[in-house]
């Protein structure tokens, strides 16, 4: 059993944890699955005789659950509301939301499709990208042929063509997870591939608790580069940056980062984009705020600050958590109820405009 | 070992022929330092107090406002005054996306354009009402034919009708090298859309002035030490060194008549000392109309003005030789030189007069110029002109053969 305080995805501990040989133990079947709101054994064994499904292993049925007592798994769907931290989820959010509704987080549930989004295509679908009725550019809850029977989860997580046998076991106790392209570490949450190349993925710093709890000094990092073109399409340039959260999204959403116009106007909002620095409203985001990340140039360490100086810069999920939140668009903060409610999230870079 | 003791200076040490101990003479040195440490401070922080401004907020401007800001029609769900009224972070909104426009606004920002400008998206045809500065602080006639910054900009009524050109505005501005690109709307080059504050009814901003929808050109890059551009041109007193009030820049000013009595503009109140009004010629002058060579599709080339002691006599200039023009309350007395404001006699957008003279001045509504140079109707309101004798009593001469700003004969 992995200690609870490990940084990593990294499985170790009992195999007996995570796989079972013959789905059988003292005439009960060992494999369980999530059925509604709760865990419940079946008789039909699991690819590589996993004990259960991403759901199953990264579910808890309580509010209060964030880490597997067992495997010490990260929880990213709580069935009742996640009570656990203010943020409501871990560093990339909680699939509670996405249950009820589509607009919340990815729907990666096979058992409640994505039924109101019209259209449901992704939101800024790649152009360039696949729009076979099966394809993930389509709906993420649909089940990739190619890929087996592999759930929603797996069309981000370990999203390799050599399947997922063996991400669980890699080693990725770096303190900078994909740091290097084909990295056995397999990247920073297994983030990998597709758009942004084979044996490319997402590098990052992997917080300790994944941000069950967060301060200036205690959160995720991430790599950006502001380098990339903003001009034009940006299907091909963007997705193809290089090992960066954003290069990662832009795998589905690359249409939403063809950012500048010819003028060099914004015609979008930047991601991988510097912030500004002295004499400019970004200037005064100089403490680094777990409510709206950024990301950084090069990774060597968690910092405290931010400064665009340095180049940190603004990315995807500055605004976005990536599974669900409890607002509206999967923002990290009631955007829609402001300012006669909710929260003034843009504030924090956008500092005058309180 | 005795704690060190805090002493007066050495002398005393040295009548008294003793050593000065290391440990006192630091502590010495560290309180000196200190001291002069707290000097500097006050010093430059009492300087910054000096210079500083009120930096107004997103949500105490007329957009921002939760109950009364913007509101796009077609949004369902965003509280009023949300971003996304006016911006669209990816192009795409309520799962339907569509062309990305500049500064991600939902539809084209159009700068220069006189009738698709971005802003007439919702300043038009009613959407939202914005009456002519007559009406809202003269106390005017209000007409449903001309109550949108639309229409301000289009008249669609008068024999004379003008309006400033926002070609016209956008171009002098890049000139000005402050900032401004061809990219910027040519409304920003008053107006922050940010921190443009509704002025109407006028109201004290709790800074010494009054909310205010200014913000100087000069200040489009901002005037303080941190260059931040959040300075609403009327909201603070004269304590910030701006003088964004009237009364900061002259004592002499006084304001018109409001319409219907002897309250004066622009709060329907007694108060005329332009303590409630934005000082209006340091903004129109201040990267504008001070300057000579500036070019009007409508008018050509505008003439500099000049309101200082010199210059015309609706400024500074005092000029008993040449008779006081026979004014009328509240310009009754003849030792005193009274001050104008711009928008005593222009309106800010457009009118149904030439030169965007307003249609209702000093209480007298319903001001109409006819025929261009033909302002009797509107020199009226303040002046007896027929007191002046000659072509003023027998109105054979239109006003412009004689007076325009800053002409050596019969400048205003």
């Amino acid at each position: 059993m992995a200690p609870l305080d490990t940084p990593q995805a990294k499985v170790t501990g009992l195999c007996v944890n995570c796989h079972t040989m013959h789905n059988s133990q003292g005439g009960a079947s060992m494999a369980y699955e999530l059925s509604g709101g709760s865990f419940s054994a079946t008789e039909t064994p699991n690819a590589a005789l996993v004990v259960s499904d991403c759901l199953g292993c990264h579910t808890a049925i309580d509010a209060s659950t964030w880490e597997d007592p067992t495997t010490g798994a990260p929880i990213v769907y709580n069935v009742a509301e996640p009570s656990f931290n203010a943020a409501k989820g871990l560093a990339g959010g909680n699939f509670y939301w996405v249950k009820t509704d589509d607009t919340k987080g990815h729907n990666v549930f096979s058992d409640n499709p994505e039924d109101t989004m019209n259209p449901v295509v992704a939101p800024g679908k790649n152009p360039a990208g696949c729009a076979t009725p099966t394809s993930c550019h389509v709906r993420i809850d649909n089940v990739e042929p190619q890929y087996g029977t592999r759930q929603g989860c797996t069309k981000c997580h370990m999203m390799g063509n050599d399947q997922f046998s063996t991400y669980h076991h890699a080693d990725d106790s770096n303190l900078v997870v994909g740091s290097i392209q084909n990295d056995p570490d397999r990247f920073f949450r297994f983030l990998q591939g597709h758009m942004s190349g084979v044996g490319k993925g997402v590098s990052g710093i992997e917080d300790t608790d994944w941000e069950k709890s967060a301060s200036a000094s205690d959160h995720n990092e991430y790599l950006g580069n502001s380098s990339v073109s903003k001009v034009g399409q940006l299907v091909t340039p963007m997705a193809n940056s290089g090992n960066t959260m954003t290069a990662f999204c832009c795998g589905c959403h690359a249409a939403f980062h063809e950012e500048q116009n010819a003028s060099g106007n914004w015609i979008r909002h930047p991601s991988d984009t510097v912030l500004g620095g002295a004499g400019t409203e970004y200037a005064g985001y100089s403490t680094y705020n777990p409510l709206v990340p950024v990301a950084r140039d090069s990774l060597s360490t968690v910092s405290s600050t931010v400064s665009g100086g340095d180049g940190d810069m603004v990315m995807c999920l500055s605004c976005h958590r990536a599974h669900g939140s409890p607002y509206d668009k999967m923002l990290r903060w009631d955007y829609k109820g402001w300012p006669a409610a909710g929260t003034n999230g843009c504030a924090t870079c956008h500092t005058w405009k309180e | 070992m005795a704690a060190p003791r805090v002493t007066l200076g050495r002398n005393r040490y040295a009548q008294e022929g003793k050593m000065i101990p290391n440990t006192t003479l630091k502590f010495q040195r560290f309180c000196l330092i200190t001291l002069m440490l707290v000097a500097v401070s006050l010093v430059v922080f009492t300087y910054s107090d000096v210079i500083a401004y009120y930096g107004a907020k997103y949500t105490e401007s007329a957009h921002g406002d939760s109950t009364s800001g913007v509101n796009r029609s077609t949004l369902s769900g965003y509280s009023i005054g949300n971003c996304a009224h006016c911006h669209e972070q990816h192009a795409s909104i309520e799962g339907s996306s569509h062309t990305a426009y500049d500064f991600e606004l939902f539809a084209a920002n159009n700068p220069t354009s006189q009738t698709a400008n971005f802003c007439f998206q919702c300043h038009k045809d009613g959407s939202v009402q914005n009456d002519t500065y007559s009406k809202n602080f003269g106390g005017g006639t209000a007409d449903s034919d001309f109550n949108s910054i639309y229409e301000a900009f289009n008249p669609p009524t008068g024999a004379t009708k003008s309006s400033h050109n926002l070609a016209d505005v956008q171009s002098h501005a890049i000139g000005r090298s402050i900032g401004f690109t061809s990219n910027t709307n040519a409304c920003v080059v008053c107006h922050d859309p940010h921190t443009a504050q509704d002025n109407h009814p006028v109201t004290a901003s709790g800074h010494g002035g009054v909310y205010s929808a200014l913000r100087r050109p000069l200040d489009y890059f901002g005037t303080d030490s941190a260059g931040e551009p959040r300075n609403v041109w009327g909201d603070d007193d004269s304590t910030g060194g701006y003088n964004e009030r009237m009364i900061d820049y002259t004592a002499k000013y006084t304001a018109p008549y409001y319409k219907g009595g002897t309250n004066h503009e622009p709060a329907n109140n007694t108060t005329d000392d332009g303590s409630n009004l934005p000082n209006f010629y340091n903004f129109c002058v201040n990267n504008c109309h001070t300057r000579s060579g500036v070019s009007s599709t409508e008018h050509g080339t505008l003439t500099q003005i000049d309101w200082s002691t010199t210059g015309d006599m609706h400024g500074k200039h005092h000029d008993s030789s040449s008779g006081w023009g026979y004014t009328i309350a509240p310009y009754g007395s003849e030792s005193t030189n009274y001050v104008m404001a711009c928008t005593d006699c222009h309106e800010p957008h457009g009118s149904e007069n030439e030169w965007l003279l307003r249609t209702c001045v000093n209480g007298k509504d319903n001001i109409s110029v006819t025929s261009s140079g033909w302002w009797m109707d509107f020199c009226t309101a303040c002046h007896v002109i027929t007191m002046g004798g000659g072509w003023h009593q027998s109105g054979t001469q239109k006003c412009s053969n004689c007076h325009t700003h800053s002409w050596s004969v019969g400048y205003f």
